[in-house]
């Protein structure tokens, strides 16, 4: 957000620059948008500068300069992130309730997966710039099929973790960008990998379910040398799992 | 498992009795200034007469969102800051009268963001080894050797010690911080949302470190957390603060089975649950918390509270131990259970 422009002229100036609204008009609708999101006195908070509202103000404000033109599409990138968690369920209801009542979708960019499964519809998993599995979100939170997204959700601790077990992990390190896998990205932290996914990056594909995944384990492993499980150098399991 | 380093820090005092750790009554104010003199115009109440003891070899969890405090607790711990009233004991002594060094080698801390907590310009292994120089412990080659082995205890190549910060992912440079914090074999860690800056893929292989280092070492840990899930996952005793205060402090079992304070249920209530199957509409908690210059009369946590009466505005509730050392400060928990006995004592 611009610092030096007040709550009011930052829905303003969306609305007078796709609507060419005049003055009178704009203050009405960045009024009505404040009281959309839930801002308290919103013909007071009219006048108040970013730093003046707290983060869970500028959050919501954030969301109504985003909705003043009713957009179709609203791209949310980690949109509670940054928020406490009380505050965090009352921005998530917000955009959900802000969602069923436009009718407008909602592209959700986040890395909480407890997020992802409190709102999204359909869930797209991605690793080192591809996207590995696509679901509707039973599906994928329900029965993950890439070993990426089991292992990720496997390694969230979660309130029903045993304390006395050890977290499961997924080990090494996302792929460096500029030095990426010659086969699968995700083959060098993969537990299931086989010869094939060292030499060829696996295609996306759809199962009869009706999800999207891109792994060489689906429909079916490859049989013979290909479909042998891989053999790894010692260090660099030792140093993927902390030594420990 | 280390390398024996000599003239090193006085050995510790046998498992003593009593807790290792003693926070009693402890405030601390920040001034705020403002005006062209910047004179102060107020006070920011970061923590408000908090008390509590940490056993040997427990982990306690301290929760509550941003703002309440539990930072500025961590850092009055390790006297980064001076608390503005009351004291810290540790192993018995006030922390006020160990010297630099003893401190150093009794109480380290882990940051949370393990980009900024390093300097880029050093090379790691001279940051983890800085410690030990400062403090005049060893021979430049015991320090290296002590600096390598540490290293690989971290699950860190101790060929990397020429490296520099920005070689290292962020899992490993928070490893390269638990190794600094780790050098000087320190009895209490305090970990300051230590994982929350990580990939999700990452932050299980740095807590399972934490556990293991635990048992190798006999730590100590203070928790800093707003991760209820993780919090659950590693400590045995939790508090939750709230403004400043402590609202709740029980044993991890008994607290996540029966919270008492409505704002550790809020809390509870408000975590996404990674499963679309427990998907509900919450009694979300209304509102935010007020600010911690003027904190609210009575009950902080009042404005917010749905179970808010009268007396609450009013008069502020006790931290009381309702059996099972179950601490709560709450009114509204004092009339529905009644057996509760506000003591001197704290939890």
């Amino acid at each position: 957000m611009n610092p030096v422009l007040t709550a009011g002229d930052q829905i303003g100036e969306i609305v007078r620059t796709h609507w060419h609204y005049r003055r009178r008009d704009r203050v009405r609708r960045a009024i009505e948008m404040l009281r959309n999101v839930g801002i308290p006195q919103p013909e007071q908070r009219l006048k108040a500068y970013p730093h003046e509202l707290s983060g869970g103000m500028r959050q919501r404000l954030m969301i109504g300069i985003a909705l003043a033109c009713e957009p179709q599409l609203l791209l949310a990138d980690e949109p509670v992130t940054a928020v406490d968690v009380t505050i965090q369920s009352q921005i998530l209801r917000l955009i959900k309730r802000l969602r069923d009542r436009t009718g407008m979708a909602l592209l959700l960019i986040t890395h909480d997966l407890g997020v992802v499964a409190e709102v999204a519809d359909d869930v797209a998993m991605m690793y080192a710039g591809q996207i590995v599995e696509q679901a509707d979100v039973h599906t994928l939170f329900v029965t993950p099929k890439h070993p990426y997204t089991k292992g990720l959700l496997d390694s969230i601790p979660t309130l029903a973790t045993d304390r006395r077990q050890r977290l499961s992990v997924i080990r090494g390190t996302v792929p460096h960008m500029l030095r990426l896998p010659k086969g699968c990205l995700f083959e060098p932290r993969c537990p299931f990998a086989m010869n094939v996914c060292r030499d060829l990056r696996p295609e996306i594909q759809r199962l009869d379910d009706g999800r999207v995944v891109r792994c060489h384990l689906y429909p079916e492993p490859p049989s013979g040398r290909a479909g042998e499980p891989v053999v790894r150098s010692e260090p660099e399991v030792r140093l993927a799992t902390g030594g420990v | 498992m280390l390398p024996a380093v000599s003239r090193q820090a006085p050995p510790r005092r046998g498992a003593a009795n009593g807790p290792l750790l003693t926070v009693r009554h402890v405030t601390k104010h920040f001034p705020v200034r403002g005006g062209v003199l910047l004179r102060t115009i107020g006070h920011i109440h970061a923590v408000d007469d908090v008390s509590f003891e940490v056993e040997r070899g427990e982990n306690l969890g301290l929760v509550g969102e941003s703002g309440c405090g539990k930072t500025t607790i961590g850092r009055v711990i390790l006297r980064i800051y001076p608390p503005t009233a009351g004291a810290v004991f540790f192993d018995g002594r006030d922390i006020a009268s160990l010297s630099r060094r003893e401190l150093a080698t009794k109480m380290q801390i882990i940051f949370q963001d393990p980009y900024g907590s390093l300097n880029p310009r050093v090379t790691v292994g001279s940051s983890i080894g800085e410690s030990m120089e400062i403090n005049k412990i060893g021979t430049r080659q015991e320090r290296m050797d002590r600096v390598r082995a540490i290293m690989e205890v971290v699950g860190l190549y101790s060929q990397y010690a020429q490296r520099y910060p920005h070689e290292f992912s962020g899992g490993q440079r928070q490893r390269v911080g638990l190794a600094r914090a780790l050098v000087l074999h320190p009895e209490l860690i305090v970990c300051d949302e230590p994982v929350s800056a990580l990939d999700v893929s990452i932050q299980s292989q740095i807590l399972n470190l934490l556990k293991d280092l635990q048992g190798e070492f006999g730590l100590t840990y203070l928790f800093i957390s707003h991760n209820l899930a993780v919090v659950k996952y590693v400590c045995s005793r939790v508090a939750v603060m709230y403004l400043g205060k402590l609202a709740e402090v029980a044993g991890v079992d008994e607290l996540f089975r029966m919270p008492l304070h409505p704002y550790t249920q809020a809390l509870m209530a408000a975590i996404p649950v990674p499963d679309p199957r427990q998907r509900r509409d919450r009694d979300e908690v209304q509102g935010e918390p007020p600010s911690s210059t003027r904190p609210p009369s009575g009950c902080r946590f009042h404005t917010r509270c749905p179970l808010a009466q009268d007396v609450c505005r009013e008069a502020e509730p006790v931290l009381t131990n309702y059996g099972h050392d179950h601490w709560v400060a709450c009114h509204a928990v004092d009339q529905r259970l009644g057996r509760g006995t506000p003591s001197v004592s704290s939890p």
